[in-house]
């Protein structure tokens, strides 16, 4: 069933996107949330059935030959990187054991 | 406000081939114009002006112009959200703030190789979120007719620089109306290709069932010249249709004899500004004059459009930006305590307002409990909406309609309430969610002197019926020959 108006979850699906807001954003997006919700409520209310998660009649897949291709060179690729170490040419990211 | 008229696309070509002008005056001439305006309208972001004097010298030494291409020396403006080589591509987030692609999108590959010259990128929403040009990290974008509106968004920098006569031609994305909604508040030329028409390679994504690069420009011949430039098929997008790429350009016929033009009337009895829909009704009575067959049609579940793009969009929003954790992609905040609290902090430093709102009610409509109720449903929802243009267009080759319920609005106007600005793209999701052509024309003024813009929808891949009824209309009305500044363009198309 769709939420009521007063119960959006914001922070339990804030937590499940990876989000910190702080109480002032909490607040106001619990409030602009119910709103957006009872808008597209309608949606939940016109159609009974859910839809077929699938098609008879698929988007036909345009598919390319698996061959090998130029990479980007390693220079290019690290330059974005937000921490990389210089030898070996290895993107660095934080500690995530021990 | 800039130094002289700037020629439409075609002329500047023109005028290169011919040894009137050449390719750096051209490109001086335009950076000339963004020095001057840009700090007031706040339409372009990066701008790499020697290598955009570079690239004009190397056109001007072709032993031949005519190798140069189709666009030959053509400044063109890039939405910050197309990837381009060596230049800084925000998307106008500071998730992005420091990334420079190391590639070309391949639109801008394409349009490269026919010869224009990318000046610099345009503003626009964050990520491509919004309808107004205000979720920009780097500033909002002012309407060149009225500094005090919005442009529209999210491409409201590329329609900004176009009207402002920055530059005669931009790319930018349209996911829900993006392109075709700034097009009509800043009284320009925006086209939404046929999804697939055009490669998503280095778009950055927003909703990829919708996302797609077009032009805007400041008539329909020029936005038809850049399609073609950029449409087709492509190996780095599964997405791209092989479909073959007509020259539009070439088949313009100056009327609209034999096309059929279909009129949901109904749709302008709520929620429509009465100006804005006697301009609609005008224009359309224009394109029967111009040899079209227009009748009124009823267009099914037009009214779950809004909801329905919104709960798709957001849901697949969610996904694609999920990469954005400081790892994969994006900003990365010093200082947080472990991996997860550092996902947590960069992501939350990384976002806007607006961004954060659509990831929330995109994780949440495809959350347990709520998937069956709300996406699933979106998705049943969204074959009927497509359903209803398809039938509607068995009958017509193409359906004509307002680009937006309003004019320009004022500036931070819907900023506090999100539903308000969802509404902006009323009579532009439908063609979104449907994978459909469409093209907005400037078809007026309102008595304040804001520009109104008609929108013609058409099949999937018959850009040719809207770009042709589109370019009949511009050539019985001199709407596109008005600036912002309220002095005519000078010459013909």
């Amino acid at each position: 069933m769709p939420a009521e108006r007063e119960d959006f979850p914001i922070a339990r699906v804030a937590a499940l996107a990876r989000l910190q807001l702080s109480p002032s954003e909490e607040s106001l997006f619990r409030a602009q949330l119910a709103e957006i919700l009872a808008f597209v409520d309608r949606v939940a209310g016109v159609f009974e059935a859910p839809a077929p998660e699938g098609t008879a009649d698929p988007e036909p897949v345009f598919e390319r030959p698996d061959a090998v291709a130029p990479s980007l060179p390693a220079d290019a690729a690290l330059a974005n990187a937000p921490d990389a170490t210089a030898t070996p040419r290895l993107v660095r990211v934080p500690k995530v054991i021990g | 406000m800039t130094e002289g008229p700037p020629g439409t696309a075609r002329r500047l070509r023109t005028a290169f081939l011919e040894g009137a002008t050449t390719a750096v005056a051209i490109c001086e001439e335009a950076l000339a114009r963004i020095a001057a305006s840009n700090r007031e309208l706040g339409a372009m972001l990066a701008v790499d002006e020697a290598a955009v004097l570079r690239r004009a010298a190397a056109l001007d030494r072709l032993a031949d112009r005519r190798l140069a291409g189709p666009l030959a020396a053509v400044p063109v403006a890039v939405k910050d959200n197309i990837c381009t080589a060596g230049l800084a591509t925000t998307a106008g987030s500071r998730a992005l703030a420091d990334f420079v692609p190391p590639y070309n999108a391949t639109a801008v590959e394409r349009l490269e190789q026919a010869g224009a010259i990318v000046v610099g990128k345009t503003n626009c929403d964050e990520f491509a979120m919004g309808s107004s040009s205000e979720h920009s990290a780097f500033g909002q974008v002012r309407n060149p007719w009225d500094r005090s509106r919005t442009p529209g968004g999210s491409s409201g920098g590329s329609a900004a620089a176009v009207a402002a006569g920055l530059v005669p031609v931009a790319l930018g994305s349209d996911t829900g109306g993006s392109v075709r909604q700034p097009a009509a508040l800043c009284g320009c030329v925006g086209l939404r290709p046929t999804y697939g028409r055009v490669s998503r390679h280095g778009l950055i994504a927003f909703a990829s069932s919708m996302d797609q690069i077009g032009p805007l420009a400041m008539t329909v011949r020029d936005a038809a010249a850049v399609l073609h430039a950029i449409a087709g098929p492509d190996a780095l997008d599964a997405t791209s249709a092989p479909a073959p790429v007509p020259d539009w350009e070439a088949a313009l016929s100056g009327d609209a004899r034999g096309v059929r033009i279909g009129f949901p009337r109904h749709l302008l009895e709520h929620g429509v500004d009465a100006e804005v829909a006697r301009a609609v009704e005008t224009a359309v009575d224009v394109l029967a004059t111009r040899g079209a067959e227009v009748r009124e049609i009823a267009l099914a579940h037009a009214d779950l459009a809004v909801p329905v793009y919104y709960l798709i969009a957001t849901a697949e929003a969610s996904s694609n930006l999920a990469r954005y954790d400081g790892v994969r992609y994006g900003h990365r905040a010093a200082g947080a305590g472990g991996l997860r609290a550092m996902y947590d902090a960069s992501r939350s430093e990384g976002f806007g307002a607006e961004v954060k709102r659509r990831i929330i009610l995109g994780t949440f409509v495809l959350s347990a409990g709520y998937y069956d109720a709300y996406y699933l449903k979106a998705q049943a929802a969204r074959a009927q909406v497509t359903a209803g243009f398809l039938s509607a267009l068995a009958a017509v080759d193409l359906i004509a309609m307002p680009t937006s319920p309003t004019p320009a609005f004022r500036l931070g106007e819907r900023l506090q309430d999100p539903v308000a600005m969802y509404l902006s793209d009323v009579f532009t999701v439908g063609a979104s969610l449907a994978g459909l052509p469409a093209l907005s024309v400037p078809c007026g003024f309102t008595g304040s002197g804001l520009p109104v813009g008609l929108q013609l929808i058409g099949r999937p891949f018959d850009e040719a019926a809207i770009i042709r009824a589109g370019d009949a209309y511009e050539r019985e009305t001199a709407f596109w020959r008005l600036r912002a500044s309220g002095t005519r363009r000078s010459g013909g198309t």
